[in-house]
């Protein structure tokens, strides 16, 4: 599995790389996804993903997330399996209109043990 | 195609109805047909329209399988309802099963929902706009 930091510009965009399956793995998507810990579900993906995906013959009842603005968004949602570094496991995809970048939640955060862990040592302190 | 409808609009430019209504009559059409032309171009020339396009299709087929998941079932029913075509095609014991059925038939939506439904729908954080 490849964690990483993207672009210095971007005060490095924190990614990793999964391969998101349909349930019937029968179609799959390599996405670089950008680790969301504002995003409480599974995997958002974008629009084209997730019909690629063939999610749309297999969808949950939709979902309604609220953003850190306060908008209010429907989401399209069904299941998948996600293989991050070679560990498979399922969870939810979501997906609405406008997404650009695939996020990954902290749903799959939780499951991986990707969780925020500062340094020891900080620039300056904070209590 | 889709089907038709009556459509009002208020607060439409006055000058401007009067020069549809001319086109469409010097062009023997109707006045809908003019007013959809002019859409249809003006929905072509946004960047996101394939994808609105498909969320609008999307959306029109999840709410009729949504009508029928709620009109057809009588609540007691355990397992995963398959939903599509305005039809609950049957009820699983195994999601996979009723994935598999999903892909089968083909629809341009499907709905695969746990029985018995869930009172609420899922309500979540999204975080910053995406």
């Amino acid at each position: 599995m490849k964690a990483y930091f993207e672009n210095e510009d971007l005060n490095y965009a924190p990614l990793t790389e999964v391969v998101v399956y349909n349930p019937l793995k029968t179609r799959s998507v390599n996405l670089k996804l950008v680790i969301d810990t504002g995003f409480q579900g599974g995997v958002l993906l974008p629009l084209q993903a997730y019909l690629n995906l063939r999610l749309n013959l297999m969808e949950e009842v939709e979902a309604t997330a609220a953003t850190a603005t306060g908008m209010e968004v429907k989401l399209r949602v069904a299941k998948v399996i996600i293989d991050l570094g070679g560990k498979q496991f399922e969870s939810k995809a979501y997906t609405t209109l406008g997404v650009r970048r695939p996020l990954l939640g902290r749903e799959v955060l939780k499951r991986a043990g990707l969780l925020y862990n500062p340094p020891k040592e900080l620039k300056f302190p904070i209590r | 195609m889709s089907g038709k409808r009556v459509v009002a609009i208020k607060n439409f430019d006055d000058e401007l109805y009067r020069l549809i209504k001319t086109y469409a009559s010097l062009e023997n059409r109707t006045v809908a047909s003019v007013i959809e032309e002019a859409v249809r171009g003006w929905l072509i020339s946004r960047s996101d329209y394939g994808e609105v396009l498909a969320w609008v299709r999307l959306e029109k087929e999840y709410q009729r399988n949504l009508e029928a998941l709620r009109k057809k079932l009588s609540g007691r029913e355990e397992g995963y309802a398959l939903v599509c075509n305005g039809e609950v095609v049957g009820v699983f014991s195994n999601y996979l099963d009723a994935a598999r059925k999903s892909m089968q038939i083909r629809a341009s939506e499907a709905m695969i929902v746990k029985l018995p439904l869930e009172g609420k729908p899922e309500k979540l954080e999204l975080g910053m706009p995406w």
